[in-house]
């Protein structure tokens, strides 16, 4: 636990006791801001690219003067940034003025804190509470209030309509993924992420990793639900009403210009990597690698790591493109009469096959 | 295999012009079923041809030809005038419109709908025409019935300083947005119409754009409305 | 940038302030896809998979408060030419406007009978690049933008500009 032990390592001032505690934060908070910052670049690049190459196109090629890394058009999403850096920011006169500037901080709040339970690595994880799964779920909750509150203050009938959906639509979709986790929580008795993904070590029938995905058939459900609701709390196609643009403008942050605007982008995406994280630590497990004894040095551990929640990622860009939307009443349909039977049922069948077989 | 079905989609024919039509609907493939169902359409409307060749037989020679020759406006025309003495312009109707008098428009308008020898149920057009400097203006209504499958113009005039004309909203529905194209056009307003605006042209927009005497206004909220630029001529 | 605007004489820092400036701004033109007619169907050919807008890097926002260039294509009504000024007056500095199609830069078909038809959308908002053609073809329409490209590159809005 990074945090531990950079408390251990400082020494404790006497005059000010909490000091320590404070620095040893934000020297853990700063790398992640970063590495929000870098991958929402890297996942930016990726999402034009993969999408124009299904669509048949080519992408940010790097058209015009100057420096723009070739034909790949690698410096794309930097030039994105600089330039919402660089626009004006506009605050509607009859919007709320205090609530229009917090809600673009909450939103990013939310997805923030949730990093600070993934496992990166053996040794890379800032605070291995022994609740851990529990606090990324309950976190990743916060993202809600931010939301309401950029349709509440933009004092604009679509933002408001966009975020109610957006509201239900997330509060909706994280019954489901509880739902699944605790069908995972049955089987490993913890909900420290360590632990979970230490209890998915070794092989089953010989040359299977004993992830979660193959242990059962139940969790192997389990992980779609969770994946799927995954998709829908992050607001993506094909779950993305509130910010679909034939339907509702630009949903809940029609009003938002610039810099702001940025930050809500910047927060889905730390979304999608927290939701790609956990289940790639549940189900997947986590920095593991798939051959047990090779490969599995902590260097090796954050590779592993990351290219599995790349990959899911990956997935849920993939998703984007390939189907249609579904509509608002559709998209509750599809939570409570059948993910939330499907996952009650589940945690049922999970406990069932463990018992008999396992 | 197609002798049989031809066979099969003819005895099932024949029983539903019989009245049981039962032997239709029980055909399994869809696509046997619905050849049946268009062959049993065409024998009834042969059918009902016969009939109708069979019956001016009967008469004699003279009411025949007048019936081969009267279009649908004069037959329609003919009974208008029964039912309505006063209202129909006889000497500028014609054989292919009817031309009526604005007065009791909504009365004749419900009879051209609902009676049974018309059934006029569907409004294809309302347009409006300016005659020229001196003369009215002219309300035109294209009227279709899907029963007897026959169509009828009706024409309306009136003066170009009081252009008032009974709302046809009421009988039928698509009427609403007709009139209120025929009114940001030309003016004429509809008396009875629930909410008769501009549909076209914007709201606070002045003038009747289809008129002979029309003129076009200069600017419109400071923006400059006619041909601008130089050497545009 | 309205503090910093028009503030600093001309030296080599704010050269390449300036330059790093327009550089991003004129390689990331989100644009406001205001397809108002005929024009708005080569304006999506020319987002679809033949001629890619996405290679210059124009993805189509649909709210003019995140959008840089607002692409008018089509024919411009009176109607709806205070639509289009308030819109304008909506987007974030700083903003630019391509006039796509003859309708839109001169009224068209329109410019001798057409009574409704905004001669031209330059008498609502300022355009910055006209693109002719009736409707312009897609390699037209990139022509433009890369024109547009230049225009913003060749900005100095760090430099204070003397008289």
């Amino acid at each position: 636990m990074i945090v531990d032990r950079l408390i251990e390592w400082f020494p404790t001032s006497a005059a000010w006791p909490g000091i320590t505690f404070i620095v040893a934060v934000i020297l853990c908070a700063v790398p992640v801001f970063l590495f929000i910052a870098v991958y929402a670049l890297v996942a930016i690049y990726g999402e034009l690219k993969i999408s124009s190459f299904i669509q048949d196109k080519v992408g940010p090629m790097g058209q015009g003067v100057g420096l723009h890394a070739w034909r790949w058009g690698l410096l794309q999403p930097v030039a994105d940034a600089l330039k919402l850096i660089l626009k004006e920011d506009i605050i509607p006169s009859s919007a709320d003025k205090k609530l229009f500037i917090l809600a673009p901080f909450i939103v990013f709040i939310g997805a923030f804190i949730a990093f600070s339970a993934l496992p990166f690595s053996q040794t890379l994880i800032i605070a291995d509470m022994n609740i851990g799964i529990f606090y990324i779920l309950a976190v990743s909750s916060l993202g809600v209030i931010g939301i309401i509150l950029a349709g509440w203050s933009s004092n604009n009938k679509w933002s408001l309509y966009g975020a109610m959906r957006s509201a239900a639509q997330i509060v909706s979709y994280e019954i489901p993924a509880a739902l699944s986790i605790v069908a995972v929580i049955m089987l490993t008795s913890t909900m420290s992420m360590q632990g979970i993904i230490q209890y998915q070590s070794g092989l089953i029938w010989g040359f299977l990793p004993n992830w979660l995905l193959f242990n059962n058939p139940f969790t192997f459900l389990a992980f779609f639900i969770f994946f799927i609701s995954g998709v829908a709390e992050c607001n993506r196609t094909p779950f993305d009403i509130p910010e679909a643009e034939s339907e509702l403008v630009a949903g809940a942050f029609t009003e938002y210009s610039g810099m702001r605007y940025a930050f809500f982008f910047l927060s889905e995406y730390a979304n999608m990597f927290v939701v790609s994280g956990v289940a790639a630590s549940a189900f997947m497990g986590g920095w593991q690698s798939p051959i047990p004894g090779m490969l599995d040095t902590p260097g090796w551990g954050l590779f592993w790591f990351m290219s599995k929640s790349m990959f899911l990622i990956f997935m849920m860009i993939w998703f984007r493109w390939t189907f249609p939307r579904l509509r608002v009443d559709q998209l509750m349909d599809v939570c409570w009469k059948g993910f939330i039977p499907i996952s009650l049922v589940n945690i049922f069948g999970v406990g069932i096959w463990h018992l008999i077989v396992g | 295999m197609t002798d049989n079905l031809e066979q099969l989609i003819k005895e099932a024919v024949e029983k539903a012009l019989e009245g049981d039509i039962d032997v239709i609907n029980n055909i399994e493939d869809r696509v046997t079923r619905s050849k049946a169902k268009a062959a049993l359409v065409k024998a009834k409307r042969e059918a009902i041809k016969e009939k109708n060749e069979a019956s001016p037989d009967e008469n004699s020679n003279d009411s025949s030809d007048s019936k081969k020759d009267k279009t649908t406006n004069e037959h329609i025309a003919e009974l208008l005038i029964q039912q309505f003495p006063d209202d129909i312009n006889k000497e500028l109707s014609s054989n292919k419109h009817i031309q009526i008098q604005p007065k009791n428009w909504l009365v004749i308008s419900k009879y051209l709908r609902d009676d049974p020898a018309c059934l006029f149920d569907s409004l294809q057009c309302i347009t409006g025409v300016d005659l020229g400097e001196e003369s009215d203006l002219e309300v035109r209504y294209n009227l279709h019935s899907m029963t007897h499958r026959h169509a009828v113009e009706i024409r309306i005039s009136c003066p170009r300083k009081k252009a008032k004309v009974p709302s046809v909203e009421s009988i039928w529905r698509i009427g609403d947005w007709f009139e209120r194209e025929t009114y940001d056009m030309y003016g004429i307003e509809f008396e009875g119409h629930r909410d008769l605006k501009r549909i076209l042209l914007p709201e606070d927009w002045e003038g009747w754009p289809l008129r002979k005497d029309y003129e076009v206004q200069e600017t419109y909220h400071g923006i400059i409305v006619p041909k601008v630029k130089e050497g545009w001529e | 940038m309205g503090v910093f605007e028009n503030k600093f004489q001309d030296n080599v820092v704010v050269a390449s302030l300036d330059k790093l400036m327009g550089w991003a701004r004129s390689t990331s033109p989100w644009f406001f896809q205001f397809g108002l007619a005929c024009c708005a169907i080569e304006m999506m050919a020319t987002a679809a998979s033949r001629h890619d807008l996405m290679r210059i890097g124009m993805i189509p926002r649909s709210s003019p408060r995140q959008a840089d260039v607002m692409i008018v294509a089509g024919t411009v009504t009176l109607k709806m030419a205070l639509r289009v000024k308030k819109l304008y007056e909506q987007m974030a500095n700083p903003k630019y406007v391509i006039s796509m199609g003859s309708c839109a830069t001169s009224g068209g078909p329109y410019w001798q009978h057409g009574y409704h038809v905004l001669k031209g959308v330059d008498l609502v908002v300022p355009v910055d690049v006209y693109v002719p053609g009736c409707p312009p073809r897609p390699e037209a329409l990139i022509e433009g933008l890369l024109k547009l490209q230049e225009k913003i590159q060749s900005e100095r809005p760090l430099t204070r500009k003397t008289a």
